[in-house]
């Protein structure tokens, strides 16, 4: 850089996708319903949900009334056991069976991400461990009720399967919060031969696929086991206008095949949400979408708007060049609801997420597909309205401005970007990138460092309108803090000291020059 | 003091033969009294000058001192010695000298007394003393005056010569009823020896330890009766004589000792309704038989169905027909009842049902026992207790286990199909209630839960 180059941060559009706090109002083709949904049955199958706006728990008294009437046997499937109600009911049920409450869950390897994202890390960590401990505790009091504890390290899914005859397929794991807060749905099924299916997957991957046991009657003490080989496996039977579908290791795609099936199918639109969409550039359910996006298809996605790179990739792979008005994302910060919708024809609601990496080729999920019009379209409703209300909306290409204006700090004003002759490792092209890349900012070791594109920091002193470089980090021991807000509607003259100082402050917008660093909201 | 375990008792008394069905056990003190002096008989093998001599004068019948003095060639002291001790000893005599009873012979005769050939002397501690005149031998005499006497004669028969010698000795005793148990090796006790706690004052000295000289001093199948101790004294040399006249004892408690339970077991005999009782004497791990002490002196119940009705009593039980198998008295019980007789054991058995503490005499009973169940219901609960102890076999297989259980049941009961067998819905109740057989309910119902509904599964629709 020989002369000053002066630049402006903040006009340059991004060439990716991006979750920007603000809520839209959702396209005419999306046909918002007229009045809130509720839970329904439509014949023998019931959509439900957790109303997180009036805090009903939906799901949890269906469960609670399903494990009480049962029978004979009970089995539950949940990552996590930390609803007090849940656990009661299955403990009571354990002693009033006399046994027959088989239960699949997390009994190592505790590594639940079901943070808030508006919780700091320090309440995310103490979540956690408050988590993990009514976990642990509800583990023991189910295994000295008599309940027959078992793990299997990739089992992603939650389902209730009552006597074969009654089952509930659900976004949501055992906990209070999924019960009361999250956005969560399910779908219960009244049809024995679907119930059946699901409690042989469920017997299957509970005899031969659980490595970790703790028997029924005493205290938790979990034990490794060696589960014999599984038996000749066929796969999950069922068809129009309900099937169970299921992923369970290499033994049953089932849920892979009519995933595929579902979004090829789509013709108009598909309404989609999702915990996550991770993983899917090489995976068939993301070629199934570029397929569908190809020829027209519109999309509503609701997503967790999550500060993940693989999310923002996946959706930034999915969304190039694909209309705007063809597409409408939106991020719900609690959502944890799991559908997918096809035309309004047919749904799709499963236990696992857009994901490329789990649950399609492994682990083990469950879904339930159906084709019954009114429960599709409860279905279809739910997911709308919980687009309606969330508070992100997905933009592909945002400008920096947008973003920074959408974040609750920015960093805007004037000055002069200094840097010294004994800095080194300076980037020859600092100018174009400060004017095309995204520009963060956050502070660090007592100092404000300026993230450029992905990897570049630029540590810098303050001193009135002039920032000094006093180091540049490539990744490294920045790559991983969090942003404070982004760099917006910002001119900097970049001197470098090898010249006569030069300093030239232009104030175009008539500020007497200066950075200004505000809260926006 | 530690609780009697009958059953330990009656393991080694099973161990020597048959398995007892009661039980009368007591503690009897153990002493350790030691001796100042006590009398043994040790026979020594007659020197060949004095059996020379004793054979000469059974020879001639009548010799004079010169005679024996020629036929040994050993010169006149010599000589004149020798016969003077075998004078002394009783066993040569000068014809006409007056038969005046020495010391020998006085233990001669108590020696043949002992061994049952002629009428005890009294005690020696009462025996009269009695002045004698001392002969010497006439040097100088030539006649034919020496001839054998009738000890002498019984010596030489025998080619042996009884000699009398005092020793110290150290015994364990029982004092009641008074009891030899064993002599103590001096050479094998140098602690004990060196380290011997005072001696009990006389008026502590239990009555029978007092009357040890009168005891010791009895016919040997008399004393054998009265104090255990036959003729010799295991580890000792010597026939046992008595205690030395006027000579003390004292008597010590000894804390070491093991050997100090009395046993009398009873054994149904081969006769029906008929039963032997006999005595032993030792410790839990190891009893002897004492044949020498009679059950029927020692003031037990040797009456079975009286000892049938305390312990059915003592259960609120009814009584059962005493069994023939391995003799326990069958009692019909409840099942609490019959669950505290089963013990801790995985298997049904019989046990020692004691009948309470200790008598007046100190004797404590206990019978062998085998509960039955009065009532079905009864029956049906042992069951459950006994499986609950099969908890790994029956987390495998609860079904048969349980099957198993009940077979053992019956068998040990005696009554094969006398009884139903509890159904699995009740039996699956009552082991629920047990945590530590939850598993195994569990375990059990693993099959219809989760495999049979599934045992059919369609195959997948084809597309």
């Amino acid at each position: 850089m020989s002369t000053p180059a002066r630049i402006i941060v903040g006009p340059q559009r991004l060439t990716e996708f991006w979750f920007l706090k603000r809520s839209q109002a959702l396209p005419k083709w999306v046909a918002p319903p007229a009045l809130a949904p509720t839970p329904a049955a439509a014949g023998d199958i019931s959509h439900l949900f957790t109303d997180d706006v009036a805090g009903v728990p939906h799901l949890r008294e269906a469960l609670l009334e399903l494990i009480g009437s049962a029978k004979q046997k009970v089995f539950f499937c949940s990552f996590l056991f930390a609803d007090e109600q849940i656990v009661k009911a299955l403990a009571a049920a354990a002693e009033r069976l006399r046994g027959g409450v088989y239960v699949l869950t997390a009994l190592k390897d505790f590594t639940p991400d079901l943070s808030d994202l508006e919780e700091d890390l320090e309440q995310r960590a103490e979540t956690e461990r408050n988590r993990r401990q009514r976990h642990e505790q509800n583990l023991r009091r189910l295994s000295q009720a008599g309940a027959w504890l078992r793990g299997i390290k990739d089992c992603h899914a939650k389902f209730c399967v009552v006597d074969d005859e009654v089952a509930l397929v659900t976004s949501a794991n055992a906990t209070s919060e999924a019960y009361t807060r999250n956005p969560e749905n399910g779908v219960l099924v009244r049809e024995p031969s679907v119930a059946r299916e699901l409690g042989r997957l469920f017997a299957g991957a509970w005899l031969y696929a659980a490595n970790l046991e703790s028997m029924p009657g005493g205290d938790l003490d979990v034990c490794s086991r060696n589960p014999g080989p599984l038996p000749p496996w066929a796969g999950l039977a069922g068809g129009e206008p309900l099937r169970a579908v299921a992923t369970f290791g290499q033994t049953e795609r089932s849920l892979l095949e009519r995933t595929l099936a579902l979004i090829d199918g789509a013709r108009q639109e598909l309404v989609i949400a999702s915990y996550s969409a991770v993983g899917l550039q090489k995976h068939a359910v993301g070629a199934a979408l570029k397929r569908a996006l190809a020829r027209g298809v519109r999309l509503l996605l609701v997503l967790r708007p999550r500060p993940n790179e693989d999310q923002q990739a996946t959706c930034s792979w999915l969304l190039e060049s694909v209309p705007p008005e063809q597409v409408c994302v939106r991020g719900h910060r609690l959502t944890h609801a799991k559908a997918i919708v096809a035309d309004g024809h047919r749904a799709l609601l499963w236990t696992g997420n857009l994901d490329g990496h789990h649950g399609y080729d492994n682990g083990i999920e469950v879904g339930i597909e159906f084709s019954r019009p009114e429960a599709v379209r409860l279905v279809r409703d739910y997911v709308v309205a919980l687009a309606g209300r969330a508070g992100y909306s997905g933009v592909f290409g945002p400008t920096l401005a947008e973003l920074a204006e959408a974040g609750e700090e920015s960093l805007a004003g004037e000055g002069v970007l200094r840097i010294p002759a004994q800095v080194r490792g300076v980037p020859e092209d600092l100018a174009a990138r400060l004017a095309a890349q995204r520009v963060g900012y956050f502070r660090a070791e007592g100092r404000l460092v300026l993230r450029v594109g992905r990897e570049l920091h630029l540590v810098v002193r303050e001193t009135e309108a002039v920032w000094t470089l006093e180091e540049v980090v490539m990744g490294g021991r920045f790559r991983a803090h969090p942003l404070a807000g982004w760099v917006s509607d910002c001119t900097l003259v970049i001197d470098v000291e090898t010249r006569p100082t030069v300093i030239q402050m232009n104030n175009p917008r008539g500020h007497r020059g200066g950075h200004q660093r505000g809260r926006r909201r | 003091m530690s609780a009697i375990r009958f059953d330990a008792i009656a393991e080694t008394v099973s161990r020597m033969g048959i398995a007892p069905s009661v039980l009368h056990v007591r503690r009897v003190p153990t002493y350790e009294v030691t001796f100042d002096a006590l009398q043994f008989l040790v026979e020594e093998k007659l020197p060949a000058p004095d059996l020379a001599v004793l054979g000469l004068l059974d020879a001639l019948g009548v010799a004079t001192a010169d005679d024996v003095r020629t036929y040994l060639g050993l010169g006149f002291e010599v000589s004149d010695a020798l016969l003077r001790l075998l004078i002394k000893e009783g066993l040569i005599q000068q014809q006409g000298a007056a038969s005046a009873e020495t010391e020998e012979d006085s233990l001669w005769t108590r020696v043949k007394a002992l061994l049952g050939l002629a009428s005890p002397p009294p005690p020696a501690s009462r025996r009269p003393t009695q002045a004698r005149r001392v002969e010497l031998l006439d040097p100088t005499a030539t006649g034919p005056n020496l001839e054998l006497t009738e000890k002498g004669r019984d010596v030489l028969g025998a080619g042996l010569h009884p000699r009398v010698v005092e020793r110290p000795c150290r015994m364990v005793l029982w004092a009641d009823p008074p009891h030899v148990a064993r002599a103590i090796s001096e050479g094998k006790q140098r602690f004990a020896s060196d380290n011997k706690k005072p001696p009990l004052p006389p008026g502590d000295v239990p009555e029978p330890l007092r009357r040890l000289d009168e005891l010791f001093a009895l016919p040997v199948n008399e004393r054998m009766t009265a104090l255990g101790l036959g003729e010799r004294l295991r580890g000792v040399e010597g026939r046992i004589l008595g205690v030395v006249p006027n000579r003390q004892w004292e008597v010590r408690p000894a804390p070491w000792e093991r050997v100090n339970l009395m046993v009398v077991a009873g054994f149904e005999s081969s006769d029906l309704g008929g039963w032997v009782w006999r005595t032993f004497v030792g410790s839990e791990q190891h009893l002897e038989l004492y044949p020498r002490l009679e059950a029927t002196v020692l003031g037990v119940n040797l009456e079975p169905a009286l000892l049938q009705a305390q312990a059915t009593g003592l259960l609120s039980g009814e009584p059962g027909v005493p069994t023939r198998g391995r003799g326990a008295f069958r009692l019909r019980c409840q099942a609490a009842t019959i669950l505290e007789l089963m013990g801790r054991s995985d298997q049904p058995r019989d046990c020692w049902l004691s009948l309470g503490g200790a008598d007046a005499t100190g004797w404590q009973s206990a019978l062998l026992v085998r509960g039955l169940a009065v009532s079905e219901q009864d029956a049906h609960l042992a069951m459950v207790e006994l499986l609950s102890r099969h908890e790994n076999s029956a987390r495998r297989d609860l079904r048969e286990t349980a099957r198993q259980v009940w077979t053992l049941l019956e068998s040990y009961w005696e009554e094969p199909g006398a009884l139903a067998p509890p159904t699995e819905r009740w039996l699956m109740e009552q082991l629920w209630l047990r945590p530590v057989m939850r598993k195994a309910v569990c375990a059990a119902r693993l099959e219809d839960d989760l495999v049979k509904p599934y045992r059919e599964a369609r195959l997948p629709e084809v597309a």
